[in-house]
């Protein structure tokens, strides 16, 4: 059975304001869901994969920066150099481990982070975007650090 | 001699202890002694040498869960306020924690304004 939520708007504005800043805006884009960035798989208790959440870069450093409060100069300097600190990548994971919480609902099955794909770590060939039916993408604003893109494939 | 009440934060993500931690601190209890540990196992290490006055628990962690901890303890006459900070949460998880004796579940994300609402009444009241 498909027991898996789109995550909406407000799921998101609720996780991120609580998680990140109060002042957060979160809006459901028109765009596609990402090929490229980082790449979140959700799993039901039974191991199959049911949910992929994809960041792009900015997205990831800045969430990462913004969850550790690290400077918004150093989370800029990694966006220019490319490269994310470890620390940033695993607040990053945090974030989105706690993110699958807009992938449930009240009286459905909770899903787990499972895997998380580093930049470049994957195509959207082999995470089998053709198996998620549904797609939302969302621009988020962090004030101070900047604007990221968060996309989610559903079951 | 003045002695600094301690609390214990269990969670295998060292970003979310310190959050947890940076949360305590903005919750009004800047002056309190934060023990850590990354599982359950390793909490029962830390237990043996330190005496919190609450332990705030993921329940998903390595080696020995957050349930499974605070089973042990409460079987071994440990009843020191025990509550669960936790991503998972469902009704069942809700019940299992208070039937093994927990003394609240929250879930993440919390806020600082949730997280002192329930260390408050436990706190003001610690010696």
């Amino acid at each position: 059975m498909n027991h898996s939520v789109t995550p909406t708007r407000e799921n998101i504005e609720d996780v991120l304001t609580k998680l990140l800043d109060p002042r957060i805006k979160v809006s459901v884009s028109n765009e596609d869901a990402l090929d490229r960035g980082i790449a979140s798989v959700y799993s039901s208790k039974e191991s199959e994969n049911r949910a992929l959440c994809v960041a792009d870069f900015g997205m990831a450093v800045l969430a990462g920066s913004s969850f550790l409060e690290i400077p918004v100069e150093q989370a800029h300097e990694m966006l220019t150099s490319g490269e994310i600190r470890s620390e940033v990548l695993q607040s990053y994971k945090e974030i989105a481990n706690i993110l699958s919480r807009v992938l449930c609902d009240d009286g459905y099955e909770n899903l787990r982070l499972d895997t998380v794909y580093p930049l470049d770590a994957w195509t959207s060939n082999s995470l089998e975007y053709s198996r998620y039916q549904t797609s939302v993408t969302f621009d988020i604003e962090i004030p101070e650090y900047g604007a990221g893109v968060l996309a989610f494939l559903v079951q | 001699m003045i002695r600094t009440m301690q609390i214990m934060i269990i969670d295998d993500s060292p970003v979310m202890r310190k959050i947890i931690r940076k949360s305590i601190l903005q919750s009004g209890y800047g002056d309190a002694d934060i023990v850590e540990a990354a599982d359950g196992l390793q909490a029962l290490d830390v237990l043996e040498v330190s005496n919190p006055a609450l332990i705030l628990s993921d329940w998903n962690m390595p080696e020995m869960t957050g349930l499974e901890l605070l089973c042990k303890l409460r079987k071994t006459g440990n009843v020191t306020p025990f509550g669960f900070i936790t991503t998972e949460f469902t009704e069942q998880m809700r019940t299992l924690a208070d039937n093994s004796g927990a003394t609240f579940l929250l879930s993440k994300p919390f806020n600082v304004v949730q997280l002192k609402a329930m260390l408050d009444p436990l706190l003001k009241a610690a010696p």
